[in-house]
C-alpha cells in the first residue's frame, strides 16, 4: 500500500517538475515580442554603431523602441558626425532585459554602445549588432509640445514603456497616417512627380 | 502496475519495429530473391499478406526461383483475402484482361475499392450503373461514384455532377455546377463540353458565351467528336436545338451488341483509368527469370579516404588571402597615426593677422571654437609668433568646454610630451572622452595604441595591448570613413586573428566584413587595399569583369614589386582567371618570388616539382620549406607524400599529425578516414568519431556522411537506423552525393523510415547530377523492377554506362531491356 502512495507520489512529483522546468526553459528560449505596430525598420548596425534613419521621412518625427537582449547594463553614446564641433548629450543607460524609448526627429543619429565600469570609470565599446533589438512606429502622431530628439522612457518593461509613451500624448499608430500614407501611394502629388521628373 | 509497463514496452518495441521494413521485404526490394525467399515462406506460415502477395509474385514471375503458376495464384489468393491491396488488384487485373471474367473481376476489384483504391471505385461504380457482372443497383453505384469523385476521377466527378443537375433544389444545381467544372478542369472532354453548352445557354447557370465557346473549344481539342457539330449547331440553330443534341450524345451510351467485358475496357479508357498488370521481362516456359540486384555501396566507396596530393590550384583563394595578409600584418611598422589639423582661413578674412584678431575677439567672449582655432594659430605660428605653451592652454580651456577635437588635441599633447610632461595616462583619459564622442581621429589613434600597446618603464604609463578594444576603435573609425582604420580593421578581419578557433563559419564572415572594408578603404583612395581587394576578385566564382579588374591591379602592382601582387599575377596565370592561361608565366614568378622565400610560392613550386618527377628531392625541400613558413597544406602534401612512397605508416601519421596541429580540417579528416577505413583500436576510432563530431558541427558532409554510416552499421556507436537517417540527411542536404545515394537507399528499402520510392527516386537523381555511377545504375534499377519503365531504365543504364564501362551487371542488364523492348 505504502509503497503505491510513494510511486505515485514520486511520478506526480517528478511531473511537476518537468513542468516547471520546462516552462522555465520556454521562458529563457522565447523571442522577444515587438510591441503591436512596431516594426524592425529604420536603423542599421554598421559595425559597432547603431545608425538611426527614421523610414518616415515625410513627417520627420518617429519613436523607437529598444531593447537590451545582453546581461549587461548598456551605455548608448550618441557620437559625433565630426561635422559638429560640440557635444550633444543625449546618452542612455539600458538595463538587461528592460525596454527605452528615443524619439527622434532627424534624419539621422548615430549611436555607440558602451559597458559602464563604475568602480574603474571606463567605458567598453561593444558591438550594438549584439546587445540590441531595435523596433520603430512608422505611423505615429506626436502633440506639439512632444516632438523633438530625446529619451521618452527608460528602463521599462514593454507594457509600461508603451503605457509611459501614451502618457505623454502620443499616437503610436495614428490612423490618419496610415491613411494619408496610402493615400499618398494611390495617387501621388502630381508637383512631387514633377520634380522627380526633372531631377531624372 | 505491471500491466501498463508491459503495455508501454509493447507500444515502444512496436513503434521502433515500425520504422523499419522486415528484413525479408528488404531483401525482396533489393533484388535479392533467394536470400528472401526462406524468410518470407516462414512469414507466409503466419499469413502475413505482404509476405504472401511478394511470394506470389516470385511463384508467378520466376524471381529467384522457377516458376510455379498455380503455387503463384493461391499465395495471391490468400494475400487478397488478407485485404493485400496489390494482390486484389492484380487479381482484378488478371481476371478482367486474361480471363474476360467481369464478375470475377469485380469481386476483387469491389474489396479493393472497399480499401480506398480510386480506380477499383470507378470500376465498381461502372459496373453496378450498367449492370456488368452484377444487377444493376443505381443506389450502389452512386455510392461509389461519391468516393471516386472524391478521389480525383474526371468521370465520376462529370456522372455526380450530372445526377446533381438532375434534381430540382438550387443547393443541388450548385454542387452540379462545381463537379462539372471540376470535372471539365480535370481534362474530360465531355464535362467540358457540357459545361460550355451550360454557359452558352444559360442553362443552370448565369450565362456567359465567350466562356462557354471556350469551354466546348477545349472539349475539341480533348478529342470530343460531338463538340464541333455542337458548335455549330449552337451558332447556327441556337440555344435548345443545341441543347437536345448534348442531351443525346454526351451521356455514356453503351453499344448493344459489343460485350460487356470489351465495353467496359472502353469505358475505363474513357476514364483514363488505368488497371492492367504492367508487362514484365519474364524467362520463357517455367524457367527462372533473371533479375537486376541493386547492390550496396561497399565500405571503401563510403569512407573514401583521400590520398591525393593539394594540387596549386584547388588551393583556396581565400586560404592565400588570409595567409598572406597575416604576413603583411605582422610586417608592417608599429607606426602611430596622429593626425592634427590645420586652420583654413575663411572666405571673408584676408591675412592669418586678420583671422588672429578676430578670432581673439571671439575667444574673449568664451567662444569654443574660437578658442581652438587660435590656439590652431598659436601653434603653427600663422599670423602670431609660433607658441605651443599658449597653443595648449588654448586646446585645454576649449576642451573642458567640450570642444571635441580639442579633447583630441589635449589627448595628443600629453601623448607626445609636447609643451607639458609626457603622460600616458591622462593622454588616454582624453583621448578616451574625444573617441566616445565620436571624434574619428582619436578612435583612430586609440585603436592604434590598443594593438600595439604604450611601452614606458613607470608600470603606471604602460598600456597594454588588447586587440578587442582595438577591434572596437577601429570600427568605430572604420565607421567615420578613415581609410587607415578600415585598411588596418580590414587586414585584421582578413588574416584570421579573429577567428583563433579557424571556425568556418566565422571566417566566411569576417572575409565578407573585410571584403567591404577594403572596398570603402580603395574607394577613399588607399593603393594598398586594391592589392588584397583584388585577391577577392580572383575567387572561381566571380565574374569575368572581376577577374580582368584582379588582372589588371595585380599587373599594375607587380610592376612595383609588390610580393602579394606577384604572387596573385602568377596564380592568375596558373589559373587562367581574366588572363589566358599561361602556366610557364606563371613558374617564372613563382621562381623568383621563391628566391625571397615566398611561402606560397614555395608550396606551388614543390607540388609542381613532385607532379613531374614523383622522386624529385627539389619539389620536398620546396615543401619542407613551405611547411616551416606555415602552410598546413605543404605538410599535408608531405604526408601524402611519404603514403604514395610506401613509406611506413607511422611516418605518414607523424606528418599528416604535423598538419594536424594547424588546425587543417582536410589532415583531420584525412586522419578519421585512414582510423575508420581500417578499423584502428578503441582509442584510434574515439579520436575519428571525434574529429567527425567536430567536424559536423561545420557542417562538413563528409564528416556528416561518415557519422551515419558508423550508426548504420554499427561501429563504434550501437546500431541506429534512425540517427543515421538524421545523419545522411544532414550530409544530402550540404550536397555529399554518396550521402544522398545512401538516404535512397533507406527509402527505397524502408530502413529507418518508411518506405517511399518517390523520395528514393529523388535522391538518386541528385546524386545522378553529381555524376555518381550506382546512383544511375540505382535509378535504372527502380525504373525496370518498380515502374515498369523499361524505356527510361535502358537510358539511365546505358547513362552510367558512358561513365564506368566496367560495370557487367550494368551491361547484362542493358542487353536484356534491349532485347524485351524489341520484343515488345
Amino acid at each position: 500500500m505504502y509503497k503505491r502512495i510513494i510511486i505515485y507520489f514520486t511520478i506526480i512529483f517528478s511531473c511537476l517538475l518537468f513542468n516547471v522546468a520546462s516552462a522555465s526553459n520556454h521562458r529563457t528560449k522565447k523571442k522577444t515580442r515587438f510591441p503591436v505596430g512596431c516594426k524592425p525598420i529604420g536603423y542599421k548596425f554598421d559595425l559597432y554603431n547603431v545608425i538611426f534613419t527614421p523610414s518616415t521621412k515625410k513627417y520627420l518625427q518617429t519613436v523607437y523602441f529598444i531593447r537590451n537582449k545582453s546581461n549587461r547594463t548598456i551605455q548608448l553614446l550618441q557620437a559625433n558626425d565630426g561635422s559638429d564641433p560640440y557635444i550633444i548629450n543625449i546618452d542612455g543607460n539600458i538595463k538587461p532585459y528592460r525596454w527605452s524609448v528615443l524619439s527622434v526627429s532627424e534624419n539621422k543619429i548615430k549611436y555607440i554602445c558602451t559597458n559602464y565600469d563604475k568602480r574603474k570609470n571606463k567605458h567598453r565599446v561593444i558591438s550594438c549588432q549584439n546587445a540590441l533589438q531595435i523596433c520603430e512606429f512608422p505611423h505615429t502622431r506626436f502633440g506639439t509640445n512632444h516632438r523633438g530628439t530625446y529619451w521618452l522612457t527608460l528602463n521599462k518593461s514593454r507594457r509600461s514603456a508603451i503605457n509611459a509613451t501614451r502618457f505623454h500624448g502620443i499616437l503610436l499608430s495614428d490612423p490618419k497616417q496610415k491613411k494619408r500614407k496610402i493615400h499618398d501611394m494611390l495617387f501621388p502629388d502630381p508637383k512631387q512627380k514633377e520634380t522627380q521628373e526633372v531631377r531624372i | 502496475m505491471k500491466r501498463l509497463l508491459i503495455l508501454l514496452i509493447i507500444f515502444w518495441i512496436s513503434c521502433t519495429a515500425l520504422a523499419n521494413e522486415h528484413k525479408a521485404f528488404q531483401h525482396y526490394y533489393q533484388g535479392e530473391y533467394s536470400k528472401a525467399q526462406p524468410m518470407l515462406s516462414k512469414l507466409a506460415e503466419n499469413n502475413n499478406p505482404k509476405a504472401l502477395y511478394f511470394l506470389a509474385k516470385m511463384n508467378l514471375f520466376g524471381y529467384g526461383m522457377m516458376k510455379n503458376t498455380k503455387n503463384g495464384f493461391e499465395y495471391m489468393e490468400r494475400a487478397a483475402k488478407l485485404k493485400n491491396l496489390n494482390a486484389q488488384m492484380y487479381l482484378g487485373a488478371y481476371y478482367l484482361h486474361h480471363e474476360k471474367n467481369i464478375k470475377e473481376a469485380l469481386v476483387w476489384l469491389k474489396k479493393a475499392a472497399n480499401q480506398g483504391n480510386p480506380n477499383a471505385q470507378m470500376f465498381t461504380a461502372l459496373c453496378y450503373l450498367n449492370g456488368f457482372g452484377v444487377t444493376k443497383n443505381l443506389d450502389v453505384a452512386k455510392r461509389y461514384i461519391i468516393k471516386s469523385a472524391q478521389n480525383d476521377i474526371p468521370m465520376a466527378q462529370f456522372l455526380l455532377a450530372k445526377m446533381f443537375l438532375k434534381n430540382r433544389h438550387p443547393r443541388d444545381k450548385k454542387m452540379g455546377r462545381i463537379w462539372m467544372l471540376k470535372a471539365a478542369k480535370n481534362h474530360y472532354a465531355d464535362a467540358a463540353l457540357a459545361y460550355g453548352v451550360m454557359l452558352y445557354t444559360g442553362n443552370n447557370i448565369r450565362t456567359n458565351r465567350t466562356k462557354g465557346t471556350m469551354w466546348i473549344e477545349r472539349s475539341i481539342q480533348l478529342g470530343n467528336k460531338n463538340a464541333k457539330a455542337v458548335l455549330t449547331n449552337i451558332q447556327s440553330l441556337g440555344n435548345i436545338g443545341a441543347n437536345n443534341n448534348l442531351d443525346k450524345k454526351s451521356a455514356l451510351s453503351l453499344q448493344q451488341d459489343a460485350k460487356p467485358q470489351e465495353t467496359m475496357i472502353a469505358l475505363l479508357k474513357k476514364a483514363g483509368i488505368d488497371i492492367t498488370n504492367p508487362k514484365r521481362i519474364l524467362a520463357e516456359g517455367d524457367a527462372q527469370t533473371k533479375m537486376p540486384t541493386l547492390q550496396s555501396l561497399s565500405k571503401n566507396t563510403i569512407i573514401e579516404p583521400d590520398f591525393s596530393l593539394v594540387s596549386p590550384n584547388d588551393l583556396p583563394i581565400h586560404y592565400i588571402l588570409a595567409h598572406v595578409s597575416n604576413l603583411t600584418y605582422q610586417k608592417q611598422s608599429q607606426k602611430l597615426h596622429v593626425n592634427t589639423y590645420t586652420y583654413v582661413i575663411p572666405k571673408h578674412v584676408k591675412t592669418h593677422q586678420e583671422a588672429f584678431q578676430m578670432l581673439s575677439r571671439q575667444a574673449m567672449y568664451g567662444h569654443t571654437q574660437a578658442l581652438f582655432k587660435l590656439a590652431l594659430l598659436y601653434e603653427n605660428g600663422d599670423g602670431v609668433e609660433k607658441n605651443k605653451e599658449k597653443a595648449f592652454s588654448m586646446f585645454m580651456k576649449a576642451a573642458e568646454l567640450n570642444h571635441l577635437k580639442s579633447e583630441y588635441m589635449v589627448g595628443v599633447y600629453y601623448l607626445k610630451g609636447w609643451v607639458v610632461n609626457k603622460n600616458n595616462r591622462i593622454a588616454m583619459q582624453w583621448l578616451r572622452k574625444a573617441a566616445l564622442h565620436g571624434n574619428a581621429n582619436a578612435q583612430l589613434l586609440l585603436g592604434n595604441i590598443y594593438e600595439y600597446g604604450l611601452h614606458d618603464n613607470d608600470p603606471t604609463q604602460t598600456v597594454k595591448k588588447d586587440l578587442t578594444r582595438a577591434r572596437a576603435m577601429y570600427s568605430l573609425a572604420a565607421q567615420n570613413h578613415i581609410p587607415e582604420a578600415q585598411y588596418q580593421l580590414a587586414q585584421m578581419y582578413a588574416s584570421g586573428l579573429f577567428n583563433p578557433t579557424n571556425n568556418h563559419k566565422i571566417q566566411n564572415k569576417n572575409l565578407k566584413i573585410a571584403y567591404q572594408l577594403y572596398l570603402n578603404a580603395a574607394k577613399a583612395g588607399m593603393e594598398k587595399a586594391k592589392i588584397y581587394l583584388a585577391y577577392f576578385y580572383a575567387a572561381r566564382n566571380e565574374s569575368e569583369i572581376k577577374h580582368t579588374y584582379a588582372y589588371n591591379i595585380a599587373n599594375k602592382f607587380s610592376a612595383i614589386r609588390n610580393h602579394d601582387a606577384e604572387l596573385l599575377l602568377a596564380i592568375l596565370y596558373d589559373r587562367g582567371l581574366g588572363v589566358q592561361k599561361n602556366h610557364r608565366a606563371a613558374l617564372t614568378i613563382y621562381r623568383s618570388l621563391a628566391k625571397d622565400d615566398n611561402v606560397f610560392a614555395n608550396f606551388m613550386l614543390g607540388t609542381y616539382y613532385y607532379l613531374h618527377d614523383k622522386n624529385n628531392q627539389r619539389a620536398k625541400d620546396y615543401l619542407v620549406k613551405a611547411a616551416e613558413q606555415g602552410i598546413a597544406y605543404a605538410q599535408y602534401n608531405l604526408a601524402i607524400i611519404a603514403k604514395n612512397n610506401h613509406q611506413l605508416d607511422s611516418e605518414f601519421l607523424l606528418l599528416l599529425n604535423k598538419a594536424i596541429k594547424r588546425d587543417f580540417n582536410k589532415a583531420h579528416l584525412l586522419l578519421a578516414d585512414y582510423y575508420l577505413i581500417n578499423q584502428s583500436d578503441s582509442l584510434a576510432m574515439k579520436k575519428a568519431v571525434h574529429i567527425y563530431q567536430r567536424l559536423s558541427k561545420k557542417q562538413d558532409p563528409r564528416a556528416e556522411l561518415k557519422l551515419g554510416y558508423m550508426y548504420q552499421k554499427g561501429i563504434y556507436f550501437s546500431k541506429d537506423t534512425k540517427k543515421a537517417f538524421y545523419w545522411y540527411q544532414q550530409s544530402a542536404n550540404h550536397g555529399n552525393k554518396i550521402a544522398q545515394y545512401q538516404l535512397g537507399e533507406m527509402y527505397l528499402l524502408g530502413q529507418g523510415v518508411k518506405r517511399n520510392i518517390k523520395l528514393a527516386l529523388n535522391y538518386y537523381k541528385k546524386s545522378a547530377e553529381q555524376q555518381f555511377e550506382p546512383a544511375m545504375i540505382a535509378i535504372g534499377y527502380i525504373k525496370s523492377v518498380v515502374q515498369f519503365d523499361y524505356e527510361n531504365a535502358k537510358k539511365w543504364y546505358l547513362q552510367s554506362q558512358k561513365s564506368q564501362a566496367s560495370i557487367t551487371n550494368v551491361n547484362s542488364q542493358a542487353l536484356s531491356l534491349d532485347t524485351f523492348l524489341r520484343r515488345l
